[in-house]
C-alpha cells in the first residue's frame, strides 16, 4: 500500500490522494467525493481507512476535494456547484485513467452528499461501472412508517430510562457566521435518483447502497430500497446493506470497518 | 403627491445642530416639495389682521410719537419672523421687507430673544441701512392697493390699507389650509404681543420673556390638538400579568400555553413548572425588587423564567447569551443581580457563576421538579419594578430602563384590548427575548389564553422557515429589518397566499416603516389587519399605532394615533405644542410610562418631565400631527440612530472606540452606505496622527492594519448591530466656531483601509453579472469595492447577511443561489453560476479560462506526513500551522486553510500538515503518541525551511496543536495560539466526556449494543489513543516560560484563558479574545466546520502585525 499525494484538473487546483496497491496496474480505481464540507479523509477518517482497505484488496483509490473544499482551490467560473462538482469529477475520473492506463473499472461513491454527487456522476460517464453510495437520497414508505412508529415508543422508553438523551443543537449557537443553515443540503428528488439508477442498470453497471440508522428519518428497513423503486427491476445489480445500529458518520471505528467490509465484499462479488 | 416633507424642526435647540440649514433660506411649511417642474401659481388668502396700537418698544421710542408706524410694522415684522421661527425652529430668520416701494434684506435673530429684543432689533434692521432682498422664501410688503403681480418670495405677507392683510403664495408649494392655519396663528401672535405692549399693560415684564412663551395656536386649535392626542381613559385590569395567566391554568389547563420547536406546555403545566420556580426564588428570599437575570437561548424556558419570576414578585432582567462578554459582563455589573437563571452550558460558557449565584434549569431540573407546584399567591405592589431592559446608552454604558408590574399589565393590556387579541390567537416570538418589543410577544398571548410561539434565532432569520411558521400562526409582529429580507422571499416562493389566510394582524414597528413594506404585508396577509406600532421600552412600547388602509396607497411614514390610555404631543424645545403639521419632538405620557433608568436620575429627569401635571417621556422622535389627525415620525433629534431597526447611541459606541488601541479621539456618524442603507462609520485620530488632513483615510498598510485592529476592539466589545461598518483614520476632527466637532464636515468613508486586510490586489468585475454581484456585495456589506477573487464570508459576512445576499440575487438576477456557493466560492465563479442559471451567454469563461483564484499551493508526503504550502517558494519568513488533532482539526480546517492563503498571499509561505496518524499522515492514530507528534512538528518546521529557505519561521498552534507546538522545542520568531489546551488532562478529559455524551445521543440505535473495545487503547472521537500515548497526553502541559513571544487568541473561555496567558506571557505578549462561540464542547456542532473568518482575520493579524 502506498499513499500519493497528487494535483490535477486546470492549473493543478484539485488536490487529492492515491492509495495505491501493493500489486502493480490494478484494473479496479474508485473515486471518492467529500461528504458535505468534510474534506478528503472523510468524516472521523472513513475514507482514509477505506481507501487502505481496497488497497488490502488490490482496488485503486483517489481521494479528492472538490474545488473550494480541503486542500483544492474553487475554479470554473461560470458554472453552477452542480456542474462544477461533476467537472471536478471529470478531472479525478481523467487523472485516474491517465495514470493508471491499466484501471478498467471506475467504481465512484461517498456518503451523503458524496454519494449524490457520485451518483450523479456516474450517469454522465460510461466509464463508471459502479457506484458505493452510504446514506444517499431516502424515500419514505408506508411501511417505514410502522416501523418508525415503533422506533419513536423505543426511543421514549430509552429515554424514560435515562439510557437516550438526545443531542439538541443549541439553537442560538448556529446563527451567527455558522452556515448550518445557510448551508442546507437537500437531497436528491425521486424522479432524478430514478431516472439515474435506470441508466445505470441499463448499461450494465452496478450500485450498492449502504444506509445507517443515521437515515432513521426516511429509511429502516433494508427492504425498504426496493420499495422506493418499485417500478425499477434491479435485475441483480442493486444490492443493499443496512446497518440499523449505525450514525450517519460512523463515530466508531468497528463501524467504519463494518462498512469497509461491506464495501470490500460488494466489490469481491462479481 | 403629497408628501410634506418640506417642514423641519420646531425644537430649535435640539436639532439646529446637526441641520444642514442655509442660513438665508427660511424653512417654510410646504406642503408640496419643490421640484425643477414646480410652476408658479399664486393664491392669496385675504384676512382681516387687528394690528394692536403700541407703546413703543425702547423707552426712547415711547417718546417719539412720528416713529409709531414704524413701531408698528416692527410689531409686524417681529410677530411674522416668531410664526416663522416656531414653524421652522430656525435661530435666525431672513425676511425681505417692501416698505415705501423700497425692498431689503432683514435678518432676525431669534435664538433665546425676548419680545422686547425682537422687537428693537426689527425696527432697528427697518430703519438702518438698506441692504439687499434674500430672495429668502418669505416676505412682507406695505402696498398702496391690492397687486396682481406674484410676488417675489413663495409666501408674502401683503398688508393694505385700512388693515386689510393677505397671504400671498404659491399654490403650487402650499395647500390653501396651510395658508389659513398660518394667517390665524399670526393674529394668535400679533394679540399676544399686543397684550404684552399695551400702554395699560400692567404686566410689563412679560415684554422681558422670551418669544418661545408667545402662544401661537388658536384654541380651538390647542383643543382639537389636545383630544386627538389623547387616548381614550380606560380603566386597566386589576389582575397582575401572572395572575391573569393563572386564571387561565385554572379554567383550562390543558390548552396549550407554549411551544417549541416539538414541544409544548399546557397551560398547567406551564403554571406549575412556573410555580416551581417562584417557590425556588422564595426559598432563596427573592421578591420584591430582587433582580433577577434570566440568560436562556429561545426554547420553553423563557415562559417558565418570566412567569416564575414575576410570580415570585422579582424584577425579569433578560440577558441574550449571544452578547459579547463585555457586554455581558457590563450589564451584569450594572444590575449586581441577585441570582441568575440560566442553563448549565451558558453558565459554564459565559462564566455567569462568576458575576452571581445561579440557578441551572437544566441541571437542577430535579430539584425544581421537587418543589411545590401551587400559586404562590403572593401580594405584588403594582408599583414595583417587574422588568429591567437595557437599551445602548450615551455615555459608554448601555442603560437599564425599569418598568413597574403596573406599567407591564398596560403594556399587554393596551396591545390586547387594540387588536382584539383572544385565545384563539398563536403569536411567534420573533424578536430577540432582550428587546423590549418581546414582552409583547410573551406576555400578550398568554395574558389572552391563547399559544405563544418561541422560535429559534436560525428559524426566525432563514425566511423558508420563517414563511413557513407565519403560515401557521394567527398575528405576528416583525421589525421592518427582517420584513426587508422575510417578504421578497415570501413573494418569490408563496404564489398562493391562501397559506397565509389564517394571519389576521400583522404589524411592524421599531424603525421608520418605509411604505413599500407595507405595501407587501397587505399583499402577501390579504386576510390581515396591517398595523403599524409605535413606541420605546421607556413607554412600554405602545405609543401609538396606524392601521394601514387597505385600498389606499401610503406614502407617509404614519404611526397613527394613541392607543387608549396614552397621550402624545409634538412640542417644541419650550413645551409648546406645535401647530397641526409642523414639526417637533414626540412625547407620550400615560399609564406605560415607566419608573425611569436604573441608577441614573440625571437622565431619568432629563428624559421624563413634568407637563401641565402629566409625567411625560421625550423620545427624541421627531413628528407631526396631520390634519388627518396621524402622527408621522420623521427622524431622530439627537444622535441616537437607528440601523437595522436597532437603536444605538452613537456616544455609546464612541466611547467604545476612544478606548481601541492607539486611538486618541474619535467621533461615529450615521453615513449612507453604498447602496443608499445608513451605515455606522467610525472617524478615529490615532495618539501619533501625522497623516495629510487634505488625504483622510488613504490608508497605508499600517493604516490599514491599526484600523483592523480598531475593527477586532469593536467587535470585542459591543454587539454586532452597534459596530461600525467602516473606519477612516483622519488626522484631525474637523470643528466649528464653537470648537465642537462639525459632524457634517466629516468626509464620505473610504473603504480602502478595509481591504488590505482581505486581498492586497483587487480584481475589479468586468462583466455585466459580476458588475452588479459587486454591487449586491457592496451595499450588504457597506464597503467599497468587491473584487473578482474575494468570497463573500472572507469579507465578513455572516449567515444572515448570505441569506440577504441569496434573496437579492433571486430578485435582481432572477438566480436562486445555493448556500454553499456563497460560503465556498469568489464572487467570479458565483456571477459565472448566475450566468449559466439564467441560460446567459458564458463568454467570459470562454475567453479567459479560469485563473487560479490564490496563490500556489503544493501538496506531498515528507517522512510520511502530509503536508500543503501556499505560496514561496522562497522568502526570508515562512509561517508553521499545528493544527488540532481529531475531529478538531476537521473543524478548524475551513479557517486555518483561509489563513494561510491570506498570508501566502501577502507574500509570507504557510506549511500546513498532518500529524502521524491523522488526517492525511501515514499510520493509524493508535500507533501515534504525543512524543511521535512533537517530532513531528520539528519535521515540519525543518520540511518548511527547506523547501522555503525562510530564516524565520512563526508558529501557530490551535487547540491541542498549540500544546504541541508549545512542547517541541523548536525555534520560532513568535508563537501564536489559539484557544491552545492548557492541560492535556483537562482536554482528555473532556474529549471523554463528549465522547460518552455522543454515545448517549446515540442510543436509539445503539440500544447498549456497543462494539468491544479495543485492548489496551481507548477510542474518543475518531481518534484511538494507545493507554501509553494517553498518559503522556494527560501529562502535557504548556511550559510555563515560553520559548517565543507569545501571542493568544481566546475564542473559548476567554478569562480562564487571559489568567493562564498571562501566567505564560514572560515579557508581555498579546491576548486577545473574540466573541465567537466555536462550540469546542457543543456536541452538537461536532461535526460541523467552524466558518467564522473574524478569527481568520484575528489570526492573520497576529501573525502578521508586528
Amino acid at each position: 500500500m502506498n499513499e500519493l499525494a497528487c494535483q490535477f484538473g486546470e492549473h493543478r487546483r484539485l488536490a487529492g490522494i492515491f492509495t495505491e496497491p501493493q500489486a502493480p496496474e490494478p484494473r479496479t480505481a474508485c473515486v471518492l467525493v467529500n461528504a458535505g464540507l468534510v474534506p478528503k479523509l472523510g468524516p472521523f477518517r472513513l475514507y482514509v481507512e477505506l481507501a487502505r482497505r481496497l488497497a488490502r484488496d488490490g482496488a485503486l483509490t483517489l481521494r479528492f476535494d472538490l474545488g473550494g473544499i480541503g486542500d483544492s482551490q474553487p475554479g470554473l467560473p461560470g458554472l453552477p456547484l452542480r456542474e462544477r462538482t461533476a467537472a471536478d469529477l471529470r478531472a479525478a475520473a481523467a487523472e485516474v485513467r491517465r495514470r493508471y492506463p491499466s484501471v478498467q473499472e471506475v467504481i465512484v461513491g461517498g456518503l451523503c452528499s458524496g454519494a449524490e454527487d457520485a451518483f450523479r456522476y456516474a450517469e454522465e460517464d460510461p466509464g463508471v461501472t459502479g457506484v458505493v453510495l452510504i446514506d444517499p437520497f431516502s424515500y419514505r414508505t408506508a411501511g417505514w412508517q410502522w416501523r418508525y412508529t415503533a422506533y419513536r415508543a423505543v426511543r421514549r422508553t430509552l429515554r424514560a430510562a435515562g439510557l437516550y438523551e438526545p443531542i439538541v443543537a443549541a439553537p442560538a449557537a448556529t446563527v451567527d457566521g455558522a452556515p448550518r443553515r445557510v448551508v442546507s443540503y437537500k437531497y436528491m428528488e425521486h424522479p432524478e435518483s430514478s431516472r439515474i439508477l435506470r441508466a445505470l442498470i441499463a448499461r450494465g453497471a452496478r450500485a450498492h447502497f449502504i444506509y445507517t440508522g443515521g437515515q432513521q428519518s426516511s429509511f429502516n428497513h433494508k427492504g425498504q430500497l426496493a420499495r422506493m423503486f418499485e417500478d425499477i427491476p434491479f435485475e441483480g445489480r442493486v444490492t443493499v446493506d443496512y446497518f440499523a445500529h449505525m450514525d450517519h458518520t460512523q463515530l466508531l471505528d468497528a463501524d467504519r470497518q463494518t462498512v469497509a467490509d461491506a464495501i470490500s465484499a460488494w466489490l469481491a462479488d462479481r | 403627491m403629497d408628501v410634506g416633507d418640506g417642514i423641519v424642526s420646531g425644537a430649535p435647540g435640539a436639532t439646529s445642530a446637526h441641520r444642514a440649514v442655509d442660513a438665508h433660506t427660511v424653512q417654510l411649511p410646504w406642503d408640496f416639495t419643490r421640484t425643477p417642474a414646480t410652476l408658479v401659481a399664486t393664491e392669496r388668502y385675504p384676512f382681516p389682521l387687528t394690528i394692536p396700537r403700541v407703546e413703543g418698544a425702547s423707552r426712547e421710542a415711547t417718546r417719539e410719537a412720528t416713529r409709531e408706524a414704524a413701531r408698528e410694522a416692527a410689531l409686524i415684522v417681529a410677530a411674522f419672523a416668531i410664526c416663522l421661527h416656531r414653524y421652522s425652529g430656525q435661530a435666525q430668520i431672513p425676511l425681505d421687507v417692501t416698505r415705501r416701494g423700497q425692498a431689503r434684506g432683514l435678518e432676525l435673530p431669534l435664538a433665546g430673544a425676548t419680545c422686547r429684543e425682537l422687537w428693537a432689533r426689527a425696527e432697528a434692521a427697518l430703519g438702518g441701512d438698506a441692504r439687499p432682498p434674500h430672495r429668502a422664501g418669505a416676505a412682507i410688503a406695505w402696498l398702496d392697493r391690492e397687486r396682481d403681480t406674484p410676488p417675489a418670495a413663495d409666501l408674502e405677507l401683503e398688508l393694505w390699507p385700512e388693515g386689510r392683510a393677505a397671504i400671498a403664495y404659491n399654490a403650487s408649494l402650499f395647500k390653501r389650509s396651510t395658508i389659513e392655519r398660518l394667517a390665524g396663528r399670526l393674529g394668535v401672535l400679533l394679540e399676544a404681543l399686543g397684550a404684552r405692549l399695551h400702554p395699560d399693560a400692567s404686566a410689563g415684564d412679560e415684554l422681558d420673556e422670551p418669544v418661545t412663551r408667545l402662544p401661537l395656536l388658536a384654541a380651538s386649535e390647542a383643543a382639537w390638538l389636545d383630544a386627538i392626542g389623547r387616548g381614550r381613559r380606560r380603566e386597566l385590569p386589576a389582575a397582575l400579568v401572572h395572575q391573569a395567566i393563572e386564571q387561565h391554568a385554572a379554567r383550562a389547563p390543558d390548552k396549550t400555553a407554549v411551544r417549541y420547536r416539538d414541544r409544548a406546555l399546557s397551560y398547567g403545566e406551564l403554571n406549575r413548572r412556573a410555580n416551581q420556580l417562584a417557590h425556588a426564588l422564595a426559598a432563596r428570599r427573592l421578591g420584591a425588587e430582587a433582580r433577577v437575570v434570566v440568560c436562556v437561548e429561545p426554547s420553553l424556558d423563557i415562559a417558565i423564567a418570566l412567569l416564575g419570576i414575576f410570580k415570585a414578585g422579582a424584577i425579569y432582567i433578560p440577558l441574550d447569551p449571544t452578547y459579547p462578554a463585555g457586554r455581558i459582563r457590563t450589564i451584569l455589573d450594572d444590575t449586581r443581580p441577585h441570582l441568575i437563571v440560566s442553563n448549565g452550558y451558558l453558565i459554564e460558557r459565559l462564566a455567569l457563576a462568576d458575576a452571581a449565584p445561579v440557578l441551572a434549569l437544566d441541571a437542577e431540573a430535579a430539584a425544581l421538579a421537587a418543589l411545590p407546584d401551587a400559586d404562590l399567591g403572593l401580594a405584588i405592589e403594582p408599583a414595583r419594578t417587574a422588568y429591567i431592559y437595557y437599551t445602548s446608552g450615551t455615555t459608554g454604558r448601555p442603560k437599564g430602563i425599569l418598568a413597574s408590574y403596573a406599567n407591564l399589565v398596560a403594556y399587554v393590556d393596551l396591545a390586547r384590548d387594540r387588536y382584539a387579541i383572544d385565545e384563539r390567537e398563536v403569536i411567534p416570538a420573533i424578536a430577540r427575548f432582550s428587546f423590549s418589543i418581546s414582552m409583547f410577544e410573551l406576555a400578550t398571548p398568554l395574558v389572552a389564553g391563547g399559544t405563544l410561539v418561541v422560535l429559534d434565532r436560525s428559524h426566525v432569520l432563514e425566511p423558508a422557515r420563517l414563511a413557513e411558521t407565519l403560515a401557521q400562526v394567527t398575528l405576528f409582529h416583525a421589525g421592518p429589518s427582517l420584513l426587508k429580507h422575510l417578504l421578497p422571499y415570501i413573494e418569490a416562493h408563496y404564489p398562493d397566499r391562501a397559506v397565509f389566510a389564517g394571519v389576521r394582524h400583522a404589524s411592524s414597528g421599531g424603525d421608520m416603516i418605509p411604505p413599500e413594506l407595507l405595501e407587501a404585508l397587505k399583499r402577501i396577509f390579504t386576510a390581515a389587519e396591517v398595523f403599524v406600532i409605535y413606541g420605546c421600552s421607556e413607554i412600554s412600547c405602545m405609543g401609538c399605532t396606524y392601521p394601514v388602509p387597505r385600498d389606499a396607497k401610503i406614502d407617509k411614514t404614519y404611526v397613527g394615533r394613541p392607543f387608549d390610555d396614552v397621550t402624545v404631543r409634538v412640542l417644541d424645545a419650550a413645551g409648546n405644542m406645535m401647530p397641526i403639521g409642523a414639526v417637533g419632538e414626540i412625547h407620550f405620557a400615560g399609564a406605560g410610562i415607566v419608573k425611569g433608568y436604573l441608577e441614573r436620575p440625571e437622565l431619568t429627569a432629563e428624559k421624563f418631565v413634568e407637563l401641565g401635571g402629566e409625567r411625560f417621556y421625550r423620545t427624541g422622535d421627531m413628528g407631526r400631527i396631520g390634519e388627518d389627525g396621524w402622527l408621522e415620525i420623521l427622524g431622530r433629534n439627537d444622535f441616537q440612530i437607528k440601523i437595522r431597526g436597532m437603536r444605538i447611541e452613537l456616544g455609546e459606541v464612541e466611547y467604545n472606540l476612544r478606548r481601541a488601541p492607539g486611538v486618541r479621539d474619535a467621533v461615529v456618524m450615521a453615513k449612507p452606505g453604498p447602496g443608499g442603507d445608513k451605515i455606522m462609520v467610525g472617524y478615529v485620530v490615532f495618539g501619533d496622527a501625522a497623516g495629510d488632513p487634505g488625504a483622510p483615510g488613504t490608508g497605508t498598510s499600517t493604516s490599514a492594519a491599526r484600523l483592523a485592529a480598531v475593527r477586532r476592539h469593536m467587535v470585542d466589545h459591543l454587539p454586532d448591530y452597534m459596530v461600525p461598518a467602516a473606519y477612516m483614520e483622519l488626522a484631525s476632527l474637523p470643528v466649528n466656531h464653537n470648537l465642537k466637532v462639525d459632524r457634517h464636515a466629516l468626509p464620505d468613508p473610504v473603504f480602502a483601509a478595509e481591504r488590505a486586510v482581505a486581498a492586497p490586489h483587487v480584481r475589479a468585475p468586468e462583466t455585466d453579472t459580476e458588475r452588479r454581484l459587486a454591487a449586491i456585495w457592496q451595499d450588504l456589506l457597506g464597503m467599497p469595492r468587491a473584487g473578482l477573487d474575494d468570497n463573500f464570508f472572507e469579507l465578513g459576512a455572516d449567515s444572515l447577511l448570505a441569506m440577504k445576499l441569496m434573496v437579492r440575487a433571486e430578485h435582481e438576477l432572477g438566480v436562486a443561489l445555493e448556500g454553499m456557493d456563497v460560503l465556498r466560492e469568489s464572487l467570479e465563479v458565483i456571477a459565472g453560476i448566475c450566468d449559466r442559471l439564467r441560460g446567459a451567454p458564458v463568454a467570459k469563461a470562454a475567453a479567459r479560462p479560469a485563473a487560479p483564484a490564490g496563490p500556489a499551493v503544493e501538496t506531498f508526503y515528507f517522512g510520511g506526513l502530509y503536508g500543503v504550502l501556499h505560496g514561496g517558494p522562497s522568502a526570508p519568513e515562512a509561517v508553521l500551522i499545528c493544527p488540532p488533532i481529531g475531529q478538531e482539526q476537521v473543524r478548524a480546517q475551513f479557517i486555518l486553510t483561509r489563513v494561510a492563503r491570506q498570508l501566502a498571499a501577502r507574500g509570507t509561505p504557510v506549511l500546513q500538515f498532518d500529524y502521524y496518524g491523522l488526517g492525511d499522515s501515514a499510520g493509524d492514530s493508535i500507533d501515534a503518541s504525543p512524543a511521535r507528534w512533537q517530532r513531528d512538528v520539528a519535521a515540519a518546521r525543518a520540511e518548511l525551511v527547506r523547501r522555503t529557505g525562510a530564516g524565520t519561521i512563526i508558529a501557530l498552534g490551535v487547540r491541542f496543536g498549540a500544546t504541541l507546538l508549545t512542547t517541541a522545542g523548536i525555534e520560532a520568531a513568535r508563537l501564536v495560539l489559539w484557544d491552545p489546551v492548557y492541560l492535556g488532562a483537562d482536554w482528555y478529559g473532556e474529549q471523554a466526556a463528549l465522547h460518552q455524551r455522543y454515545l448517549r445521543g446515540q442510543q436509539d440505535l445503539r440500544r447498549g449494543r456497543l462494539p468491544a473495545r479495543i485492548p489496551g487503547a481507548e477510542e474518543l472521537l475518531g481518534v484511538t489513543y494507545a493507554e501509553h500515548a494517553r498518559r503522556e497526553l494527560e501529562r502535557l502541559v504548556i511550559p510555563r516560560t515560553a520559548a517565543a513571544p507569545l501571542r493568544w487568541l481566546a475564542t473559548f473561555e476567554p478569562a480562564r484563558q487571559e489568567a493562564r496567558h498571562r501566567e505564560l506571557a514572560v515579557g508581555g505578549g498579546r491576548f486577545e479574545s473574540l466573541e465567537i462561540d466555536c462550540g469546542w464542547r457543543d456536541i452538537a456542532r461536532f461535526e460541523d466546520i467552524i466558518p467564522d473568518l473574524h478569527v481568520a482575520r484575528a489570526l492573520v493579524a497576529m501573525v502578521t502585525e508586528p
